[in-house]
């Protein structure tokens, strides 16, 4: 796969398939930035930290039976979490089409938004479970 | 832990199968517990939740 358009991604929460629903999707996989700078340095000194992940969502609402809002409401607040996993498209995870995965929490979830006239949606953020971050695989 | 039969209720794919169709999982009771109440499957013997 070279540079590409994305127009496939596959985003799969909680075994449910939500792709069909999902306007945009980011996957950040972080490190805090800790500042080791001591004096008589000359640059910044850079030591990674704690790794700090997150997957954001921008959904079609939708309320339909195991649809957005009930896959994702059940899930607001529950500490262990669910799986998700992405990938730049449908096909088969490979090295050109590496999946992104996590046992995600459910912090904030907008159930209900959206301005007179346009597409109701839903922003969501997940972030990994305590102790865990997002894993990438080819295979 | 066995697996068990269920149908897809819902109208988004669960488990790469389509709305409507069926298949075998084993899924951890939580997990199996939050897909039936938002609808998204069925037991395959429970005619009660299927469209």
């Amino acid at each position: 796969m070279a540079i590409y358009n994305l127009r496939d991604a596959s985003v799969v929460y909680n075994s449910v398939d939500i792709s069909n629903r999902v306007r945009s999707v980011t996957v950040t996989m972080n490190a805090e930035d800790l500042d080791a700078t001591a004096m008589g340095a000359t640059s910044r000194a850079h030591v990674p930290g704690l790794r700090d992940d997150r997957f954001e969502l921008e959904l079609f609402q939708d309320h339909a039976a195991g649809s957005v809002d009930a896959t994702f409401s059940a899930q607001l607040g529950v500490a262990a979490g669910v799986v998700i996993v992405v990938k730049p498209t449908s096909a088969a995870v490979s090295a050109t089409n590496p999946s992104f995965t996590a046992t995600v929490v459910l912090l904030d979830y907008s159930a209900l938004g959206g301005e007179v006239g346009n597409l109701s949606m839903a922003p969501i953020t997940l972030v990994p479970a305590p102790g865990s971050s997002i894993v990438r695989a080819v295979a | 832990m066995a697996k068990k039969r269920y149908r897809v209720v819902g109208e988004l794919p669960v488990s790469g199968t389509q709305p409507g169709e069926e298949f075998e999982a084993d899924f951890p009771p939580e997990q199996e517990e939050a897909l039936i109440a938002g609808g998204a499957i069925a037991l395959a013997s429970d005619k009660s939740k299927e469209k």
